[in-house]
């Protein structure tokens, strides 16, 4: 992909050093040429959007998307002598704290001994009395965790942070790789840097070594808060490339001790449970009881031994800091070694010397709360005005064993090169442990603080470096490939996914049919003005207000918000006060998508925000010139549907078509089938408001009804000829190949459930199918031109001039006919919902209980 | 003494919840003090219950309803032989202080009923009112029941103004509470005097009808504490009825307060609206003679 000009050719056979590889890169980026540069850079900024992953979707508008930091393009290079050393040590430290939390919540053997002051555990809110003694078969609390190092002056690795409860970021060092090795692939030539690709099968591998089924399978999910998160979008690519779904606490289900997930056939068993929670927050009914991410009764499951949590419950004791500071005689009391990786002394502020020496010296020392993390709870008093401090060492001497301080680290610094140019900065390194035996070499490292990576990661992630971890030259090494070979067991569509796609359908379909419906009908006489024009056009508006979900008679009555046809473009396009415009169905259409991220491919997402953030723009500013030009010459209108084509496009070339599809296409068609039917109603049997009913259907009318409804081309392609009523109505609802006729959709319908369901249904699973073909039944059998009595006499001539056919009316039994139509429809999207998403009928009792049916 | 005890909870909700997760502490401890004779644990909608030790010992049993269902009873049935008790206090012939430090050996395992805990927080109230009444070079056993007579005094006992919620700071404003608040109180400043104190969860023999021993507290269950003495014992005490543990107290379980020993958590999802009964009896059988240790 980069051509630029000079090469890397320098590089010798041998594996330089990190000191000369990073000098060489560096010679090698001031070698280029600013345009050469300015090409890599813009081409790291398309990739992040093409990803969409790296910006954070609440605050991007179009205006911040510039705002970026910069692209980071120098690695953070680590020898392998170097990284064998951290390694050591932190297979050490992960060790020990493993073995610290399986006494803890047993005997508590090391707390008698006296090694580490029981008070730090005791009074620890992260110490969950409930986990005490769980029975499980499984002996190890850690599966994967992480440390965050810092370098001192001297350069030498301090660790600073152990994440023994959640370890977050690891797929951000992934990205950051695939997008270097895409812009800069030249910086890697003739470097063996550590392969860390294969992190996610690593991870798996470790939850399967947790579970002992004797059918070999392992069902895992990945539990986490959802997109609120702000490392959601490490946790959907984590689970991604596991193969495993991502889940919330509302999608599982405690079953007589077992885990099930609810999904769109039924409940599914789980076996482990890799969590992105905090254990206080993973069961409401032992643990924090306002927690709304747990799962009631989770913990009876661990104690049953019918489920495995990585990491085990109550690991998040670990991460106390004033515990870290009786690391060292941790790792003596459990292994007998000493620590091989240094740690910053830590002070506990429960003890008053040390109060005294921290108050008299503070400039020197950085505060931390024991065991709350982030920004907030960590204090460089250096930086901090008097009366901050003044605050803070009240709450320090009212509860001082919550506190402790170390001191402030001088930091080695590593180059960096932006697009600013290149500059010396500190970094935070981190570190991910896999079970007892592996440190990754798939590590992330950032410029700034430890708390900088949770703070907005996803903004910050320019900031992430890639960590090159190298390969020694003589082989010593011996690389861990993971040992997953087959994609592990797949979990079916969560109802609550299928819910968002099945919501994200219809919410686009029904953004489409209203731009498309309004161009046509925008072009229309105003249809309170008393001119024969005028009312021979209601039927049309008509029918715009009821496929948008007004009364009919909407536009005769105008609210205030819509005086005139100058109005009704913003109302139904831009408007966000109006929950049926465009910009409202994108926004939900987006708030669906938003949660689900991890469920369609990347091309996708862009597509749908691109638009919804230009319509928002739009609205922004719908008093200038601009956007009160592209509202009335509809260009906008055409926009919207050339990119919603394109939506669905994307959907249609890069999604698997997989069950999720399919609830994408039940959403389309449900829409569709429904829009058409009321559309068509309106214009075929139309109520005049206050008039008498019209006696004739005018040819122009169905005309335009055609284009509202993307019909005129099928039409003139199947009958040549000026539309009439029946045919229109045949087309609309009967025709098998025209893609918006009831008939169409709900076939498409039946198909999507018959897809989903299998070819054996659970038992009443297939209601909604029944339902569907019972529909189309109904549909087939409609005879149209029965509803069409025959005109007597030369009536054909128009009372409103030359060239407009008329076709007559149908009776009111087809009235009835569409109406017991929609009914059907409607009525089968509560099915859907019933069946496959309320998670209400799927349970599947008889399996799991034998009881007297619930009261 | 033997006690035939039937307690019944019901939640009655607004409209079907669809699934609940419960966990009850309903039944009796065994202890040297008490002997359990016979229990059952009877639950509707019927499920299977599973039971567990929690971390203070007490046996919990749990339950889950994942279907739709209106309403959820559980009733649990024991009968329970307790047993006459020794006077502990009154050979106990030293201060507060010196009881504070004849404990310290013992802190690691008292340390989580030395500390505040969620619904007995230390506040600069509490501690003031325990310097008055647990002064540190007061006698450790007049101390004490003068503070059970202090609360069993000061406090009017009014069912309906309090709930699980009510802070302490309220209930000492507005003197008045029920035996779970005054239990609550208790432990406070037993606690800030820097001594051991921990929540009691249980049955009392009432005998309303016109009996001059009648007891308060139990149209529901009970709550009462108990104070760690130097001498190894836990004591129990009720500032409810001004008396110390005796033959007509039953206990379910014990742990830092109310939250550790709940007789009824759980959740449910579905409408927000519920109604909670709860139904105690609490009857001697009479005549009856079980062996000691059956």
């Amino acid at each position: 992909m980069s051509e630029e000009g000079s090469s890397f050719s320098s590089f010798s056979k041998e594996t330089p050093s990190p000191a000369d590889l990073t000098l060489q890169i560096q010679n090698h980026l001031g070698g280029l040429f600013a345009e050469q540069l300015d090409r890599i850079f813009s081409l790291a900024e398309e990739l992040r959007e093409e990803d969409g992953s790296y910006f954070d979707p609440k605050n991007a508008m179009p205006s911040e998307w510039s705002q970026a930091n910069g692209f980071d393009l120098m690695p953070l290079v680590i020898g392998n002598e170097e990284w064998a050393r951290l390694e050591a040590g932190l297979i050490q430290r992960v060790r020990a704290w493993n073995s610290f939390l399986r006494d803890i919540y047993a005997g508590q053997e090391i707390l008698k001994a006296g090694v580490v002051p029981y008070e730090i555990v005791y009074a620890d809110p992260n110490f969950h009395r409930g986990c005490a003694r769980l029975p499980g078969a499984i002996p190890d609390y850690l599966q994967l965790t992480a440390f965050d190092l810092q370098q001192n002056e001297r350069g030498q690795w301090l660790v600073m942070e152990d994440h023994m409860g959640v370890a977050e970021g690891a797929t951000y060092a992934m990205k950051k790789r695939q997008i270097m090795r895409q812009i800069a692939p030249r910086l890697f030539e003739g470097v063996e840097v550590l392969f860390i690709e294969d992190f996610a099968a690593q991870v798996m591998d470790i939850l399967q070594e947790q579970v002992r089924n004797p059918d070999g399978r392992v069902r895992a999910v990945l539990l986490a808060r959802g997109s609120s998160d702000e490392h959601y979008l490490d946790h959907a690519s984590l689970a991604r490339q596991m193969g495993v779904s991502i889940v919330q606490g509302s999608d599982l289900v405690v079953l007589d001790s077992r885990l099930y997930l609810k999904t769109i056939a039924g409940m599914e068993r789980v076996d482990v449970v890799l969590r992105r929670l905090e254990t206080s927050l993973l069961d409401p009914v032992t643990f924090d009881a306002g927690s709304r991410f747990g799962v009631p009764g989770l913990l009876s499951c661990v104690r049953r031994g019918e489920l495995a949590m990585a990491n085990g419950l109550g690991s998040d004791l670990a991460d106390n800091r004033a515990l870290a500071a009786h690391l060292p005689a941790i790792i003596e009391y459990y292994t007998g070694e000493r620590p091989l990786l240094a740690s910053p002394h830590v002070f506990e502020l429960r003890d008053l010397d040390v109060r005294e020496e921290v108050a008299d010296n503070r400039d020197a020392y950085v505060v931390r709360h024991a065991w709350k993390r982030g920004p907030a709870h960590e204090w460089m008093v250096r930086h901090m005005p008097a009366h901050d401090w003044n605050r803070l060492w009240q709450q320090i001497d009212a509860n001082p064993s919550e506190y402790v301080a170390h001191k402030a680290l001088t930091q080695a610094t590593v180059p960096s090169w932006t697009a600013a140019g290149s500059r010396s900065l500190p970094v935070t390194l981190r570190a991910f442990a896999l079970g007892q035996n592996r440190v990754s070499p798939c590590a992330v490292a950032w410029t700034g603080g430890i708390s900088s990576l949770s703070t907005s990661m996803v903004q910050a992630t320019d900031r992430i470096k890639d960590v090159w971890i190298l390969r020694q030259s003589s082989g010593a090494s011996i690389p861990y490939y993971a040992q997953t070979e087959e994609a592990p067991t797949r979990l079916r569509l969560t109802s609550r996914v299928a819910e968002s796609l099945f919501w994200m359908g219809r919410y686009a379909e029904r953004a489409e049919v209203t731009a498309r419906a309004l161009r046509i009908v925008q072009m229309q006489t105003w249809p309170p003005a008393h001119t024969a024009v005028a009312r021979k056009r209601r039927p049309l508006w008509a029918a715009l207000a009821a496929l948008t979900g007004h009364d009919s008679e909407f536009f005769l009555q105008p609210e205030k918000k819509i005086k005139d046809v100058r109005d009704v473009p913003f109302y139904f396009l831009l408007d966000p006060e109006h929950g049926g415009s465009v910009l409202s169905s994108l926004q939900a259409c987006r708030e669906n998508a938003e949660n689900i991220r991890e469920h369609f491919p990347p091309e996708v997402w862009s597509v749908l925000n691109r638009l919804y953030l230009q319509l928002a723009f739009d609205a922004d500013q719908a008093g200038t010139d601009r956007v009160r030009m592209i509202l009335e010459d509809r260009s906008l209108h055409q926009d919207i549907i050339m990119q919603l084509d394109e939506l669905t496009g994307a959907l249609e070339k890069h999604m698997l078509h997989n069950d999720a599809w399919h609830f994408w296409q039940l959403g389309v068609y449900a829409e569709r089938s429904l829009t058409t039917i009321l559309a068509l109603e309106q214009v075929l049997v139309p109520e005049t408001g206050g008039d008498s009913p019209a006696d004739s259907i005018s040819s122009s009318n169905l005309d335009l009804l055609l284009q509202m409804l993307a019909g005129q081309y099928a039409y003139r392609s199947l009958y040549h000829a000026r539309p009439i009523a029946t045919r229109v109505a045949r087309l609309l609802l009967q025709d098998e190949d025209f893609p918006r006729s009831a008939f169409f959709c709900l076939n498409g319908m039946r198909r999507a459930l018959e897809a989903t369901l299998g070819e054996n249904p659970a038992k009443g699973a297939d209601t909604p199918l029944k339902h569907c073909a019972r529909a189309i039944t109904d549909l087939n059998y409609i005879d149209i031109m029965t509803y069409f009595p025959r005109r007597s006499g030369n009536e054909s001539s128009s009372p409103l001039g030359g060239d407009d056919d008329l076709s007559g009316v149908p009776t009111a039994e087809f009235s009835g006919k569409l109406e017991d139509l929609i009914d059907l429809l409607v009525e089968f999207n509560v099915l859907i919902s019933d069946h496959y998403l309320d998670h209400q009928v799927v349970i599947r009792e008889p399996e799991l209980f034998d009881l007297p049916s619930p009261r | 003494m033997i006690f035939n005890i039937v307690h019944n909870t019901s939640y009655e909700y607004s409209a079907p919840a669809i699934e609940s997760f419960t966990e009850l502490r309903v039944r009796p401890r065994q202890s040297n003090l008490q002997n359990i004779l016979h229990h059952v644990t009877e639950v509707n909608p019927r499920v299977p219950l599973e039971e567990f030790t929690d971390y203070y010992g007490n046996t919990v049993e749990c339950l889950s309803v994942p279907f739709r269902h209106k309403c959820l009873s559980v009733t649990s049935r024991s009968t329970v032989e307790t047993m006459p008790r020794k006077d502990a206090l009154s050979g106990l012939d030293l201060t507060v202080s010196e009881a504070v430090r004849l404990n310290w050996p013992q802190r690691r395992l008292l340390f989580d009923y030395l500390m505040p805990s969620l619904h007995a927080p230390f506040t600069p109230e509490l501690e003031a009112l325990s310097k008055q009444c647990l002064p540190s070079s007061g006698s450790f056993a007049d101390s004490i029941l003068a503070l059970n007579s202090f609360i069993y005094n000061q406090f009017t006992y009014m069912p309906g103004v309090t709930d699980v919620r009510t802070p302490l700071a309220e209930v000492l404003r507005t003197r008045q509470g029920v035996c779970q608040d005054f239990a609550h109180l208790m432990i406070a400043l037993i606690r800030c005097a820097g001594l051991p104190a921990r929540y009691v969860s249980g049955y009392i023999e009432t005998n309303s009808s016109g009996d001059p021993d009648a007891l308060t507290g139990a149209t529901a269950s009970h709550a009462w504490v108990e104070v760690y003495l130097p001498s190894g014992f836990w004591l129990g005490i009720d500032p409810t009825n001004e008396i110390l543990e005796g033959e007509r107290h039953v206990q379910i379980g014990v742990g830092r307060d109310y939250h550790d020993v709940s007789p009824l958590r759980g959740v449910f999802k579905g409408p927000e609206r519920q109604e909670l009964s709860v139904a105690v009896t609490v009857s001697r059988t009479t005549g009856q003679s079980v062996p000691f240790g059956a």
